[in-house]
């Protein structure tokens, strides 16, 4: 590939933007890294590059020329090939089948030839990581390391121009990560050029020529390691966007001491599976604790265990000094712990029903609650939190999928008025809504903590973690690894912290 | 976002896409068409016994109401079965005498209810998909009543219950038969309880969505148990009373309400996924079933024919209603 | 000292096959066979091999049409009702000279209506599989009923006595159709479609990131199982010698219990239609155990139908397993 741009591209889901004006530009056989906070929008260019996603707007040039992705086959066509994050990978298929699939070897017409087609597949993955992986293996069983690994593979027998690698070595073990880079190199020297997205700085700073930075869908600039040195903090300010004037008018909460405070939750040692690795944690009456780091370190897992709609696979979880074990969220809500969960569509609503069905439902395992529904006290009841939250239009009839993001999320919170949470757990509240909406539900927030309720704040997005929480805990990969106190939980702290800078990759 | 539109237009949109009217409507252009193929159709006293039949595929419609409303593509295909159980388990229980109608009720709402939480069980907790295990188990229930009466029926019903199935209550030339009563009192309880009280929320909660209404403390597994349960004991119930309908049985009675309780439904616009849905709906589609099968059965079609009829207006709602997302 | 690698390598492959998911069932059939042989006594003879195999071979050949079906990520509860669409039109309008020509009518309509329509519906108009076929099964039922409401028709006697018959000595002409229809399948096996549809019923997604038009290869899927649904109807119509709408209905829950059976599980994608067909042959010979068993007819209707439902119950457990796993159940 001689050259490369992609330019304006913009791309909206179902109501979040996702990409608002994002592209990038370069020239010859390059490693290309691509970084950028949770929600940037990295790996949705990705996939606009690779056919599996149609950009709303914007053009794609390759050598110049503008050409039309609207599908996988047509990014196989031009040489882009993208190795998903797990996606891709039939499970009950072998290795070796799906490093060949769609592209396998005939004999001729109709018939198959997997004696061919099993040695490409073997040659491939020799190349990139000789001996290891068995080709014959289902899939299914296979690591998580190893089944990154066939993903890579199978995107290289596709014999790209441009390979874009979206996350691969969050699941590599350390030696994988160096074969892949070793292989990387030699795809350059092919005259490759690849576009590595990655969390890990110290893995872009390492690997690549050029790396460009993503915030908010917005592609912000890029640094150009031929030109400067490779050095994080080069990066570091524009993926957080330091210089830009902070988009809310909300000051940070005042600081409050804990000291002596009653304990209301308490983990010792909780784990559960890989996700959760022995976690520890204290919370005290009225405290807002915040749970901050990259996006999928077992923060979601923390808060839904503790919601008891999973179970705890070992460790001790007390509430309010008492030992609990929720099998299920009923046990959970009789204690006072409510949850606010991370999709709200998914987890949250109830789509055609109304304002007031959705705040009422969880009084329906009440045992207050009589057989034949309170209408009157449950429309005042609805009346008075969407009065609380400011629901705009204030109809307790309408549908809540008609209510805009931020208003859903008000309902979702909203319903948690009504009773006096002993521990709140907010799964991720402010993702992808209006700046009205996200400053009513931490006021409404503040309002429960003064009244004595523990927050548990998981969110994706450090300025609220700032402004919003007494302490901040930072997860990775399933472990709490930092602790700020309130006089240290900094924008700089949190976000090099949640990147591990300073580490090697070695643990 | 609620947009400014003329409120006429949006009343208009309001109407067409009411479902339940559109059923209604559909019956009342099935009884003109009846009218003008056969002369005398849309009397009173005739709509009043077209009712009458359709009233034991209403009752048996009502548990697949709840059934389909309780969500992951809930159907119960086992109705047929239970309703022949509960001719014989009438038949058996009653034999002539007038006292034991109470405990014969008694038995098949217990009976049919066993039985289909048996069908709940392995939808909530096996997630086995409801179609395929309520139609193996269906064919169980049959076999075993094959069984279990040898290929003769034993038994028959009782006055009081032909008085329940049969009778009417005459007003003047006007006949009204009294399950017709009976089905406008169901209607008004269904339409109580779906919306009035707790069981009802708790039915559109989990079938809107059941990882929503876990979260929100309700026991899902549970309620869909129970839900499948009630349909067994209303489609016993429905065989009960079409004893005294017809007055003596045979076996191969409870199939033909399978197919036509599911179509009922979907004419009635209860949707599909679950969650949403009035009872009012089903008693339109089961109406307008009863009504077309009449009218075929007047223009002499045969029973391929009918059934033929039946799929055909299955896969045109199914088309109109039940696609999944294109890519 | 190749003598002891040799056995490695023998060991290794007998292993090997112990962990696929179609053993257990042929664990099962291995039992069967036994108990079937204890009880009836000419269990071993050609005579009974024959008339076995009669029954059998349509069940079978359903068995893989099912279990295509089901490997592409789909369900057919219309196959029933296809067989006794074919049965009763060909009974109907075969006479001793246009015999042929009817197959050949009967067997694009079955393509047509088994495969193209199903596969159209749920593959292109994405409509729900199960209901659909629900649906084009009370049509196609219906339309078998029409052409013929009571059993009747005709059937050429040479049919009958040729599925009734052997070739090449002792084998049985029924068994015949069989190897050539798991010929046809082994052939099919081989090539890059069959591939996709398990690929499709695993991972759809993945399958289409892959760059699979997986709309095509459900229809594909539909479509052969079709092939195989003539086939097998062929069977019945020789094996009957008479149009009876009545014939094809067992066949439908039958294969699918065979599938689950045989270790292919519902949601696609894993499994081999080998396992159908030794379901098929269990539930074959589990009939005939029902049958000399000496239990009255109803009672064997009835464990017909408890052998569908504990199948099904099985076939939940590993789907089961593996949805422990998963962040929030229900």
């Amino acid at each position: 590939m001689v050259s490369f741009e992609g330019k304006n591209i913009q791309k909206r889901f179902e109501g979040v933007v996702a990409l608002r004006d994002a592209g990038m530009r370069f020239e010859g056989s390059k490693i290309c890294g691509l970084v950028g906070a949770n929600g940037s929008g990295k790996t949705t260019f990705a996939r606009v590059c690779c056919g599996l996603v149609k950009r709303d707007s914007g053009t794609i040039l390759i050598n110049g020329e503008e050409v039309n992705i609207s599908s996988p086959f047509d990014a196989n066509e031009y040489g882009i090939v993208l190795a998903h994050q797990n996606l891709s990978l039939v499970q009950d298929l072998t290795v070796w089948e799906n490093i060949k699939l769609g592209h396998e070897r005939s004999k001729n017409r109709f018939f198959l030839d997997n004696e061919a087609a099993r040695s490409d597949a073997e040659s491939i993955l020799n190349d990139l990581v000789p001996g290891e992986i068995e080709l014959d293996t289902i899939v299914a069983e296979l690591s998580p390391a190893h089944k990154q690994m066939v993903e890579i593979a199978k995107a290289l027998s596709q014999k790209p121009k441009l390979l874009i690698l979206d996350e691969p070595t969050a699941a590599l073990e350390y030696y994988h990560v160096e074969q892949l880079f070793k292989r990387v190199l030699q795809l350059k020297k092919q005259d490759v050029s690849i576009i590595f997205i990655s969390h890990r700085l110290w893995e872009i700073t390492r690997l690549c020529d050029i790396v460009f930075v993503f915030r908010n869908g917005i592609s912000v600039g890029a640094v150009d390691f031929e030109k400067t040195a490779r050095d994080e903090s080069l990066i570091v300010p524009m993926i957080t966007g330091e210089e830009e004037h902070r988009s809310f008018d909300y000051g940070r909460k005042p600081k409050k001491s804990f000291r002596g405070a009653d304990v209301s939750l308490e983990l010792s040692d909780v784990s559960e599976g890989v996700k959760l690795r022995a976690i520890s944690l204290r919370a005290g009456r009225g405290e807002v604790l915040g749970i901050g780091g990259l996006n999928g370190q077992g923060q979601e897992e923390l808060i839904m265990t503790i919601a008891g709609a999973v179970h705890i696979g070992s460790g001790d979880m007390r509430v309010n000094g008492r030992a609990e074990r929720f099998k299920h969220p009923k046990d959970a809500m009789k204690k006072g712990v409510y949850l606010v969960p991370g999709d709200r569509i998914v987890d949250g609503l109830f789509p055609t029903h109304s304002v007031l069905k959705n705040l009422i439902f969880p009084r329906l395992p009440l045992r207050q609650e009589r057989f034949r529904l309170n209408f009157k006290r449950c429309n005042s009841l609805s009346d008075d939190i969407i009065g609380r939250v400011e629901l705009v239009p204030p109809d307790r009839t309408m549908p809540v999928k008609n209510l805009s993001g931020g208003n859903q999320q008000k309902v979702v919170f909203g319903r948690w008025l009504q009773f006096s949470p002993t521990i709140l757990l907010l799964n991720d509240p402010a993702k992808g809504i209006d700046i009205q909406a996200k400053n009513a539900l931490y006021a409404l927030t503040h309002e429960l903590a003064g009244q004595g309720t523990t927050v548990i704040l998981y969110s994706s997005s450090n300025e609220e973690l700032i402004t919003n929480c007494d302490r901040v805990l930072i997860m990775f990969e399933g472990r709490i690894v930092d602790e700020f106190g309130y006089d240290d939980i900094t924008e700089d702290n949190l976000v090099k912290s949640s990147l591990r800078v300073g580490e090697t990759g070695e643990r | 976002m609620a947009s400014v539109q003329d409120p006429n237009r949006n009343r208009m949109k309001r109407f067409i896409n009411n479902k339940v009217i559109m059923a209604f409507i559909l019956v009342v252009v099935l009884f003109v068409m009846g009218q003008i193929i056969v002369p005398g159709f849309s009397r009173f006293n005739h709509i009043m016994s077209v009712l009458q039949a359709a009233f034991f595929l209403g009752l048996v419609g009502l548990g697949q109401t709840i059934v389909v409303i309780s969500g992951k593509e809930g159907l119960d295909m086992s109705v047929g079965a239970n309703v022949t159980l509960g001719v014989v388990l009438g038949a058996a229980i009653i034999n002539g005498e007038n006292a034991r109608l109470l405990p014969a009720v008694l038995a098949s709402l217990g009976g049919g209810f066993s039985l289909g939480l048996v069908n709940g069980l392995g939808v909530s907790l096996l997630n086995i998909a409801p179609l395929i295990m309520t139609l193996a188990w269906g064919i169980v229930i049959e076999g075993l009543l094959l069984f279990v009466i040898k290929g003769h029926m034993f038994g028959t019903g009782c006055p009081a219950l032909e008085l329940l199935g049969h009778g009417s209550l005459r007003l003047g030339s006007l006949k009204v038969p009294s399950v017709v009563l009976i089905w406008i009192l169901v209607i008004i309880l269904m339409w109580y309880i779906l919306n009035k009280t707790k069981p009802g929320h708790v039915l559109f909660a989990i079938g809107e969505n059941d990882k929503a209404a876990r979260l929100l403390g309700i026991r899902v597994k549970f309620v869909r148990t129970v839900v499948y349960g009630i349909s067994g004991s209303l489609s016993c119930l429905s065989g009960l009373l079409l004893l005294g309908f017809v007055g003596s049985a045979h076996l191969n009675l409870g199939a033909r309400y399978v197919l036509p309780s599911v179509v009922a439904v979907i004419i009635g616009g209860i949707r599909f996924g679950g969650g949403a849905g009035n009872y009012l709906g089903a008693v339109a589609g089961a109406i307008f079933l009863t009504t077309l099968q009449s009218i075929l059965v007047t223009l002499e079609l045969s029973e391929g024919g009918r059934k033929l009829i039946t799929g055909i207006v299955l896969i045109i709602l199914l088309l109109a209603y039940t696609r999944r997302q294109s890519r | 000292m190749s003598d002891k690698k040799n056995n490695r390598r023998f060991v290794a492959t007998v292993a090997a096959l112990t962990k696929k998911p179609s053993f257990p069932a042929f664990l099962i059939l291995i039992l069967l066979i036994i108990i079937n042989a204890a009880i009836q006594p000419n269990f071993f003879t050609m005579r009974s091999f024959r008339s076995n195999f009669m029954t059998f071979t349509p069940l079978i050949l359903v068995a893989i049409a099912q279990g295509i079906i089901i490997l592409s990520g789909s369900l057919d509860l219309s196959l029933g009702s296809a067989i006794s669409l074919f049965n009763c039109f060909t009974a109907f309008y075969m006479t001793d000279e246009n015999g042929l020509f009817i197959i050949v009518v009967g067997f694009v309509l079955t393509v047509i209506a088994s495969g193209f329509i199903n596969g159209i519906c749920i593959g292109r108009l994405r409509m729900p599989a199960l209901i659909t076929t629900f649906a084009t099964s009370a049509i196609y039922l219906g339309i078998a009923m029409i052409i013929l409401p009571v059993a009747g028709g005709y059937v050429p006697r040479s049919f009958y006595t040729f599925y009734k018959g052997t070739a090449l000595g002792a084998v049985p002409n029924s068994f015949s159709i069989l190897i050539a229809g798991i010929l046809i399948w082994w052939i099919f096996s081989r090539t890059r479609a069959y591939r996709y549809i398990y690929a499709v019923g695993s991972n759809e997604d993945g399958a289409f990131a892959s760059g699979i038009s997986t709309w095509r290869i459900r229809l594909t899927a539909h479509m052969f199982a079709s092939l195989f649904i003539f086939i097998a109807g062929l069977c019945v119509l020789m094996m009957t010698a008479t149009g009876e709408y009545r014939t094809g209905q067992s066949y439908t829950l039958n294969s699918v219990a065979a599938v689950v059976i045989g270790g292919i599980a519902l949601t696609g994608g894993r499994g081999s239609i080998a396992g159908a067909m030794f379901g098929a042959l269990i539930l074959g010979i589990l009939n005939n155990i029902i049958f000399f068993s000496g239990a009255s007819s109803y009672l064997q209707i009835f464990f017909k139908g408890a052998i569908i439902v504990l199948a099904l119950c099985i076939g939940a457990i590993p789907v089961l397993i593996r949805s422990k796993k998963r962040l929030v159940g229900v």
